[in-house]
């Protein structure tokens, strides 16, 4: 019916003489489908006509490209040919300007700077009191004076002073320090619009429009923080009707993870299909009517030989 | 480019499995090589990883095509499936019609089905099915959705309708300039 026609040919008939005469200077990116033509433009040829030049010129090189896919080894599949491209060797440059990566804390600023480098420890530390290696940290940690019941007494001790109690102050103020120090450094590097909010605490001329789109935004939030996102509270006199959202962000260039993604759709796949109907009722009908069918027939038969030919059917 | 959203995927996938069914598994997680689904344009095309990542580096507006096309979504949010999947769809269809050589043609040029033109269909087909088309020699030259199931197309006369056309071959030809 259909005959396979050549490329080839189709070229030699109509446009014979396509083929480009002359040296092949070009540099070849064959991965890439692309060609680079590094020798010098004809300027008294350009200049008479430019566009005639031009096109002429990338006729050439694209002729040239294309013949030397044509030699390229190839794969040959059911619908046709396939060219099995090389490598690519030139490096195409990024669109997007290269992810910012997490903000350094304080102390890992300052620790660059110096120079010190995070050592390894041992998770288990030698106990004096137990003769035995510990934890250093958690359950039944080593060298642990949590439990204890006396505390030897020192000579700037006062009378009056608890020591239990002034060791656990002490504890706490370690604890709290730390805390804040982490709050700092979220702030830090915080970049959402939330991170400076509440922090200019005067209010001083200078500090109100800051003050200002502060409670917007606090107002924003609070507003969305209710069971049905803020959609059957009652409104304040004059309020705007839009509570101001950040836009939704989707996963963009880069960060993409292909083989999670198609997990995920194969999880939503799954559960489409859970929804889905499994029976096939024409299928089940026909089925039914087919075992009932087989089923009468199996009785006559049986009914036939047990009334030993006295059927009415064959009686006649 | 992006990947598809939650939404999105549900409606695309909805209507991939209508013409393939269980068989999108194998769409999703291939063994030879990873493929994913990206959306340019409201297109969306079916690409292999490593072209994927290679496309990265094109803006979006420049970037007219890449991979195969599986559809567009429309304004209003619907999947509308591409002549260019067909190849995929052939490979894993659940439900087949062959079409005789009669009226092979009128179907490439984007008329529904008639029993006259019903050679073979496989066996169960439901009505309103997703099914691809296929010549007599197996070369697939469309999709479309059956207007009856196997059993009712026994009974009908030549003209009735059997097969709603959705895509055929003809279309690279009649839409060249907006298909890919």
């Amino acid at each position: 019916m259909t005959e396979t026609v050549k490329a080839s040919d189709i070229l030699n008939k109509s446009l014979s003489g396509h083929l480009v005469e002359g040296e092949d200077t070009l540099l070849y990116d064959l991965g890439n489908l692309c060609a680079f033509d590094h020798s010098s433009i004809d300027k008294n040829e350009y200049k008479e006509n430019p566009t005639k030049y031009i096109n002429e010129l990338a006729r050439k090189n694209v002729q040239l490209l294309i013949s030397r896919l044509f030699q390229l080894p190839i794969k040959s599949i059911e619908e046709g040919s396939l060219a099995l491209l090389p490598k690519c060797e030139t490096k195409i440059p990024r669109e997007r300007s290269v992810p910012q990566g997490k903000q350094k804390t304080r102390w890992e600023a300052f620790a660059e700077l110096k120079g010190i480098k995070k050592q390894k420890k041992s998770k288990m530390q030698w106990d004096e009191k137990h003769q035995e290696y510990r934890p250093s940290y958690g359950y039944k940690k080593a060298n642990d004076d949590s439990g204890e019941y006396i505390i030897e007494g020192k000579q700037s001790d006062k009378v009056g002073d608890d020591p239990f109690q002034k060791k656990e102050e002490e504890k706490n103020q370690k604890v709290q320090k730390q805390k804040k120090r982490e709050q700092r450094n979220f702030d830090e590097a915080s970049m959402r619009q939330m991170g400076n909010v509440g922090k200019s605490l005067t209010f001083s001329q200078e500090n109100r429009p800051t003050i200002k789109s502060d409670m917007e935004k606090v107002f924003d939030v609070a507003k969305l923080s209710t069971a049905s996102l803020g959609r059957f509270d009652k409104k304040v006199e004059n309020e705007k009707d839009k509570t101001k959202r950040g836009n939704k962000k989707l996963a963009g260039l880069g960060a993409d993870n292909v083989q999670k993604e198609s997990e995920s759709n194969q999880k939503l796949v799954d559960r489409m299909f859970k929804k889905e109907d499994v029976l096939n009722v024409d299928k089940a009908v026909r089925q039914e009517v087919k075992s009932q069918e087989r089923e009468n027939y199996s009785n006559k038969r049986r009914d036939f030989k047990q009334g030993g030919g006295s059927n009415k059917r064959f009686k006649k | 480019m992006r990947p598809l959203t939650e939404e999105e995927s549900k409606v695309f996938f909805e209507k991939l499995i209508k013409f393939i069914g269980k068989n999108v598994t194998l769409l999703i997680q291939r063994k030879d090589e990873p493929y994913c689904f990206r959306i340019q344009k409201n297109k969306v095309y079916y690409v292999s990883e490593e072209l994927m990542k290679r496309s990265q580096n094109i803006p979006r507006d420049s970037l007219a095509s890449l991979g195969t096309c599986f559809g567009r979504f429309t304004k209003t949010g619907k999947f509308k499936l591409n002549i260019t999947c067909l190849d995929y769809l052939a490979q894993y269809a659940k439900y087949k019609v062959w079409v005789k050589p009669t009226s092979e043609m009128s179907w490439m040029y984007g008329n529904n089905l008639l029993k006259a033109g019903l050679g073979r269909i496989t066996e169960d087909t439901p009505a309103n099915q997703g099914v691809v088309l296929f010549t007599m020699n197996d070369v697939p030259i469309g999709f479309g959705v059956t207007a009856k199931s196997t059993f009712e197309c026994r009974k009908l006369d030549p003209t009735a309708l059997v097969v709603y056309h959705y895509g055929d071959v003809g279309e690279y030809l009649r839409d060249e300039d907006t298909l890919f």
